[in-house]
């Protein structure tokens, strides 16, 4: 699904460039330890998580992920955001918890 | 990096990829608080690089852009209400600390330190590696030095 459908579906705050939600992706990875994404998550995948660091970006980069959606309304800094521009990996944001998002999502991926 | 062992593997890859051939790794355990010092002669670190260190998307590798080691010591570090000091000297070596307290809630755990160690002087023989553990009155120390000398011919 295309990153834009997916936030126009479920609300999706967009932090990022708009230009950046043309991208792909194809499923989400849910999880707040750093190695643990970087020794899990799959290419193209959405990150689901609270973690909102820049080094929260340079492994969604490293990783190749489509983006990162913070949830509990947590909002990046503006050096985050402008990093995340840099590096072309959008930051999504909701209010919902990350059992409500990841949830969401998932029906989001396998109703359509 | 999940666990203080990983942390001083990765700490002393950087060492030897600086050339270094003597690496001293001190590990302090108090009530709440831990102090990790690795200490290098390597080639050190440019005074103008050593605020960069701290960058993710700061790295002197060619083969990729990215150099997550030293964020994410300072990022573990700092959720274990401690910090990270880097002090290093070109043509002398460089010295990092991290201090963490053990009871903070987002402390990361030890791992196995006795098998890091013992990979890192079985892998890098012709570097000093010297590990010391202090912990109240218990104190543990061992080199690769120590070892060869008491082996003599034996290889590591």
């Amino acid at each position: 699904m295309i990153l834009s459908d997916i936030a126009h579906h479920l609300d999706f705050h967009n932090f990022s460039e708009t230009e950046l939600l043309k991208k792909d992706c194809t499923g989400a990875y849910s999880s707040d330890i750093m190695s643990d994404v970087l020794g899990y998550a799959k290419e193209n995948q959405l990150w689901i998580t609270i973690q909102h660091s820049n080094i929260a970006i340079a492994i969604a980069s490293s990783k190749k992920l489509s983006a990162i959606l913070l949830t509990n309304g947590i909002v990046p800094t503006t050096e985050t955001i402008n990093i995340s521009n840099r590096e072309k990996i959008p930051i999504l944001g909701t209010n919902l918890s990350t059992f409500d998002t990841a949830g969401k999502l998932y029906n989001l991926f396998t109703t359509i | 990096m999940k666990s203080i062992a990983e942390h001083i593997i990765d700490i002393s890859q950087n060492s030897i990829d600086a050339g270094a051939t003597n690496i001293q790794i001190t590990l302090t355990i108090a009530l709440n608080n831990l102090i990790l010092k690795i200490k290098d002669n390597g080639k050190g670190i440019k005074q103008e690089d050593l605020s960069k260190i701290e960058d993710p998307f700061f790295t002197t590798k060619k083969t990729r852009k990215i150099g997550l080691g030293i964020p994410l010591l300072i990022h573990n570090s700092n959720a274990a209400e401690g910090s990270v000091v880097i002090q290093s000297e070109i043509g002398v070596g460089t010295e990092i600390t991290a201090t963490m307290n053990p009871n903070a809630i987002d402390m990361i755990p030890m791992g196995n330190i006795a098998d890091a160690i013992s990979w890192l002087i079985s892998n890098n023989s012709k570097i000093n590696i010297q590990f010391s553990y202090n912990e109240k009155e218990s104190n543990f120390s061992i080199s690769t030095s120590e070892i060869m000398s008491q082996q003599n011919e034996l290889s590591i």
